[in-house]
């Protein structure tokens, strides 16, 4: 695959490259600029090349799966450097506004802060269906264990998303319906419809 | 119906990532690009600092065994003096406490022969507990006083 080809599929494929560096990096945006920017010039330099194996996106996040893991393995590393200050006030610089706190509602902080309390696992591969529509043998592909595995944490992370919705009382049905009208619950729809 | 809600939340963080999304360019021009190969730059300085650290520690530990064996060699231990009374000299009533004498390492000569030697020599220092009286019947022969005279009435010869 040639460089600009390449490119053109990192660009591609950039939004959901980001979000899945996002929940790999336990959504600490700095963290997944780094790791995604790492991972792009490791792939443009040649360190890691496509083999045709799978999908393009399974391969490239599972790519991105692995530089994540090392980038925070060497957190240590990174916790004893003399820069780690200017480090602090770079994230500092780019943790949310009040506003844009404001903004996100206040089921979605609620529900993010579920997906952290997570196991690892289950947190990606409610990652890898929900949010990039993989299916479970994709899933399990990126995450690098067998199919029934990824569907015992799948199985268990909706159990445990399910307990946590009683337990805040996250949703009733009205209020379900209050929040996602029927015009806006229908956009959904269609955006996941044309996304398969 | 979890499964659709459960969708819906990811559906809604999706929308705000996809806003909060850096553009392609400005990711990869973003500056520090070499952010994750930083371990190996300070792998390799705290392994020079290290390596700093242990030569000056063994240096100094050089240094010092050097400076007190000259220490040894340099003084040798004094003499008490003799006093003599009969001087009409008064004797001071304190007595100076001595100095502290250095603590002279000295190896042990261990050769080859002397180990030899000992080893052939040594004796269990409870080796007399064994000893019992009349030992001495057991280690020796006795001897027969004239023998031959004896036993020459009993032997029988060609005269008889």
């Amino acid at each position: 695959m040639e460089n600009a080809e390449l490119k053109s599929l990192l660009e591609k494929h950039h939004q959901e490259s980001y979000g899945w560096a996002l929940s790999c990096c336990s959504r600490i945006s700095n963290d997944a600029e780094v790791v995604l920017q790492s991972v792009y010039l490791k792939l443009l330099q040649g360190k890691a090349r496509f083999d045709g194996d799978s999908s393009f996106r399974t391969w490239l996040f599972s790519v991105i799966r692995k530089t994540a893991a090392d980038y925070k393995r060497r957190a240590i590393l990174r916790k004893l450097r003399l820069v780690k200050y200017q480090q602090d006030i770079e994230r500092l610089s780019q943790t949310e506004t009040f506003d844009s706190r404001v903004y996100r509602s206040e089921l979605q902080v609620l529900f993010q802060n579920a997906l952290l309390i997570l196991p690892k696992r289950q947190r990606e591969v409610l990652q890898l269906v929900f949010y990039h529509d993989l299916t479970l043998i994709e899933a399990a592909k990126v995450m690098e264990v067998s199919v029934g595995s990824a569907r015992t944490h799948y199985e268990r992370a909706k159990k445990r998303i399910r307990e946590w919705m009683i337990k805040e009382k996250a949703f009733n049905d009205s209020e379900f319906e209050q929040r996602y009208g029927r015009k806006e619950n229908q956009e959904i729809i269609q955006r996941d419809a044309a996304a398969r | 119906m979890d499964e659709k809600r459960i969708k819906r939340l990811y559906s809604e963080m999706r929308q705000q990532d996809e806003a909060a999304t850096p553009s392609f360019i400005r990711l990869l021009q973003r500056p520090g690009s070499g952010s994750l190969s930083f371990a190996w730059s300070s792998i390799l300085r705290f392994g020079a600092v290290a390596a700093v650290l242990i030569l000056i520690f063994s240096l100094a530990i050089i240094l010092l065994r050097h400076k007190s064996s000259s220490v040894v060699s340099g003084d040798k231990p004094q003499k008490p003096r003799v006093v003599d009374q009969s001087s009409s000299v008064p004797i001071p009533s304190v007595v100076e406490p001595e100095k502290p004498r250095p603590v002279v390492y000295k190896p042990k000569k261990r050769t080859v022969r002397k180990s030899r030697s000992l080893i052939s020599q040594w004796k269990s220092p409870t080796d007399f507990l064994l000893r019992t009286p009349g030992n001495e019947l057991f280690k020796t022969v006795p001897r027969l006083i004239d023998p031959t005279l004896k036993f020459n009435a009993i032997i029988p010869n060609e005269k008889n």
